[in-house]
């Protein structure tokens, strides 16, 4: 599922890319090699790089911040 | 570490600064100023121009994290300071920036360079060195970052001695 859902968010972005691509002096040619680089292979190690890092340091900065006082006035 | 209620808020809105900045200060410096590595190149070295858009796309995906996670800095920071009477000690601030780019620097590289293999800091050098010296400047800000915020506590009343107040009751 979540595999799924990784692969639909980056074909959406690099949809978007194609589209830019085939406005530029790149052409779609490339645009669909890029796809391809990353769909292939790398894609679910690749986002484990980026998110895993980043969710262990907010639960970090959670635990940091738990108990803290509520916020007066302005505050969420 | 323990730190009182009060201080706690703004403690962890600068451990997220501090985590996004130093992303910030990584990916800028290393991935595109210096150009040591991107966020694949162990597993897809920038040999080929695809390869290098490849590279490109994630060290995009690294910076989108980045950049949320300093957004919810800004957010939390916000938050912090919506009370008038909050503290506000620099050093606690301080600290905890240098605390959050230390996690940042050790829990990245735990992560991508030693575990997953993604990326090792200076690509293709023959030694760790680099690594094992990345891994080591977040221990050393961590411990730099736990001092400044420890410094900021707030001191304990001194128990009464014979020349004190108790002695004056006395009298």
């Amino acid at each position: 599922m979540a595999a799924r859902a990784a692969s639909a968010a980056t074909a959406l972005l690099l949809g978007a890319h194609d589209v830019a691509l085939a406005c530029t002096v790149c052409g779609s040619e490339r645009g669909a090699d890029l796809r391809a680089g990353i769909l292939e292979g790398d894609l679910l190690l690749a986002a484990a790089g980026v998110v895993v890092p980043f969710l262990a340091l907010l639960g970090a900065a959670a635990l940091v911040g738990r108990g803290a006082p509520p916020a007066r006035g302005g505050g969420a | 570490m323990i730190v009182e209620p009060a201080r706690r808020r703004l403690l962890a809105a600068a451990v997220l600064l501090g985590v996004g900045l130093g992303g910030f200060f990584d990916g800028i410096l290393f991935h595109q100023i210096l150009q040591l590595h991107h966020m694949l190149t162990t597993r897809r070295p920038a040999e080929t121009l695809t390869a290098v858009e490849v590279n490109m796309f994630w060290d995009g995906m690294f910076h989108a994290f980045t950049w949320l996670v300093t957004v919810g800095g800004l957010a939390a920071l916000w938050r912090a300071l919506a009370d008038p009477d909050a503290p506000r000690p620099p050093r606690t601030f301080v600290g905890g920036m240098l605390l959050g780019w230390g996690l940042f620097n050790v829990v990245e590289g735990v992560v991508d360079h030693h575990v997953l293999g993604l990326h090792r800091v200076v690509e293709g050098a023959p030694h760790p060195w680099w690594d094992l010296g990345f891994l080591a400047s977040g221990v050393a800000l961590i411990a730099l970052g736990t001092w400044l915020v420890r410094a900021d506590a707030p001191r304990p009343a001194p128990a009464p001695t014979a020349r004190t107040p108790a002695v004056a009751i006395r009298r």
